[in-house]
């Protein structure tokens, strides 16, 4: 099977894929926030950090660049019109911090397994009143599930236009139309017979997660990209 | 052979039917007034030419679609008492693998429904092991899901529900889009899960591939039970229900299988 790289999740053994999914998320918000309002200094630092996340995790691989083709045009997007606008400075850091925060969502989606996602957004918001814990963190961890298979789901659906010669239809429109309707059927097909498949295997949102408490090695993991992140908006 | 439930009284049903009806929000009658039972330990085929209703009866059963008119009984109680206790024990396996597997390695997929049900982690991890060797997946236990060849996937479908400890599972065109080996592979994870006395209800077009190892054949036409009864009976009147017929007349019933070959 063809797939597509971006945004699965990949099982494996690296300190990555062990650290509890509360930290991630955790870290994921703080690295965020320090991404868009570091100084350039900072945002080496955070870069740093990034990068060793994306090899840690052993992102880069073949197919990698074919699959991130279609980011790369809205990062050129946003450089020039950051360029035209406020100059090239500003472009280049713009589209950098963009790519930065791409690269974290690909980290955190090829390390954690979604059904820990849900149990780390249950945990967190189980104490919150009136808040449905249970129902966010199953929206959270199905959308991270969907995303990767409606992306393959695209490409085979570009594939099978490019079979039928869509490059000789000149209306634009015509085009994205082909393209975005057997995509939008195959989704709502697909999300209507999860649900079904769902409910046959008795799942039920408030299930308690299993987690166990980390390890000290990952709370010194957890503990020095905080402190990273901070020191990104205070350096 | 007859289309109506006849003989034994219903209370020795495991599941039944009565006057099952669904009418589809656009007005197409799916199924029509449908009577359906299967007994313990039975191994039952479900066949029918595609839209004759076969899917939308098997939904029913396990409390996914809601009646329009009719009702189903466990044990000679209306399922939708407790629809959660129905679907427990009631295992369904979705033609298409992929919407069936939510898990992002095959151990986890298959502790998906232990999980649900609540049971403590040693008897999860019990149930899991004791799925994997049964369908053969133990190599494959940290493997992604989705990467998986088709018949795997459909083994693994199977796992998952095998690890609710169904009393009856029932497999939707479990065949189809599987090469020969991967036919054999399936074919051969049902039949494990039947010599442990789960009940087995197969939805499938293909009688040849199966049929040796089944009790009885059920035939669905135009959302109604057409015919009910061995397959040896049955054999002789595939054809007009647009169903194709082994080849070779004069083929034994035992040799209807793809394990044999």
């Amino acid at each position: 099977m063809a797939e597509s790289i971006i945004f699965h999740f990949r099982p494996g053994k690296s300190s990555l894929h062990r650290l509890d999914c509360r930290f991630k998320l955790l870290l994921m918000v703080l690295l965020t926030v320090s991404i868009f309002s570091a100084t350039y200094r900072g945002l080496f630092l955070i870069s740093l950090c990034v990068l060793s996340g994306v090899f840690t995790s052993r992102l880069i691989h073949r197919g990698f660049l074919r699959d991130f083709r279609g980011f790369l045009l809205i990062l050129s997007l946003i450089f020039l019109s950051r360029t035209l606008t406020e100059g090239l400075i500003f472009g280049l850091s713009g589209s950098w911090r963009f790519l930065l925060v791409i690269l974290l969502g690909m980290v955190l989606s090829a390390t954690t397994d979604p059904a820990d996602i849900h149990g780390a957004v249950y945990w967190y918001l189980k104490r919150l009143p009136f808040i449905k814990a249970g129902d966010i963190g199953t929206r959270v961890s199905l959308a991270i599930t969907l995303i990767p298979l409606i992306l393959d789901q695209t490409r085979e659906v570009t594939e099978a236009q490019k079979s039928r010669f869509i490059e000789g239809q000149r209306n634009p429109v015509f085009r994205i139309l082909a393209q975005t309707l057997p995509l939008l059927v195959s989704t709502l097909y697909r999300s209507r017979e999860i649900t079904l498949a769902l409910e046959s295997r008795c799942y039920d949102e408030n299930t308690p997660p299993h987690l166990s408490r980390p390890a000290s090695g990952q709370w010194l993991l957890f503990l020095s990209t905080a402190a990273i992140s901070i020191s990104g908006i205070l350096v | 052979m007859t289309p109506e439930t006849a003989g034994p009284a219903k209370g020795d049903f495991l599941l039944h039917a009565e006057e099952l009806s669904h009418h589809f929000p656009d007005g197409t009658l799916a199924i029509d007034g449908v009577n359906f039972h299967v007994r313990r330990g039975e191994f039952l085929l479900l066949m029918g030419r595609n839209g004759s209703g076969k899917t939308v009866l098997i939904r029913h059963l396990n409390g996914l679609y809601k009646p329009t008119g009719g009702e189903v009984f466990l044990e000679g109680q209306p399922i939708r008492h407790n629809l959660r206790e129905t679907r427990r024990r009631i295992g369904l396996v979705f033609q298409d693998a992929d919407s069936q597997i939510v898990g992002q390695t095959v151990w986890r997929d298959i502790a998906f429904g232990p999980e649900n049900l609540r049971l403590d982690r040693e008897e999860i991890e019990r149930r899991v092991e004791a799925a994997l060797r049964l369908l053969g997946l133990e190599h494959l236990r940290d493997h992604r899901p989705h990467l998986l060849s088709g018949g795997e996937k459909r083994r693994l479908a199977i796992a998952g529900v095998f690890a609710m400890d169904p009393d009856i599972i029932i497999l939707d065109e479990p065949f189809s889009n599987l090469d020969f080996e991967g036919v054999r592979q399936v074919l051969e994870g049902i039949l494990a899960l039947h010599r442990k006395g789960h009940t087995i209800i197969l939805v499938t077009h293909d009688f040849e591939k199966s049929a040796a190892h089944a009790e009885r054949v059920v035939i669905m036409d135009r959302g109604r039970i057409a015919a009910d009864g061995p397959p040896e009976e049955i054999v002789g009147i595939l054809g007009d229900f647009g169903i194709r017929v082994p080849f070779g007349s004069d083929r034994s019933m035992e040799s209807l299988t793809w394990l044999n070959q």
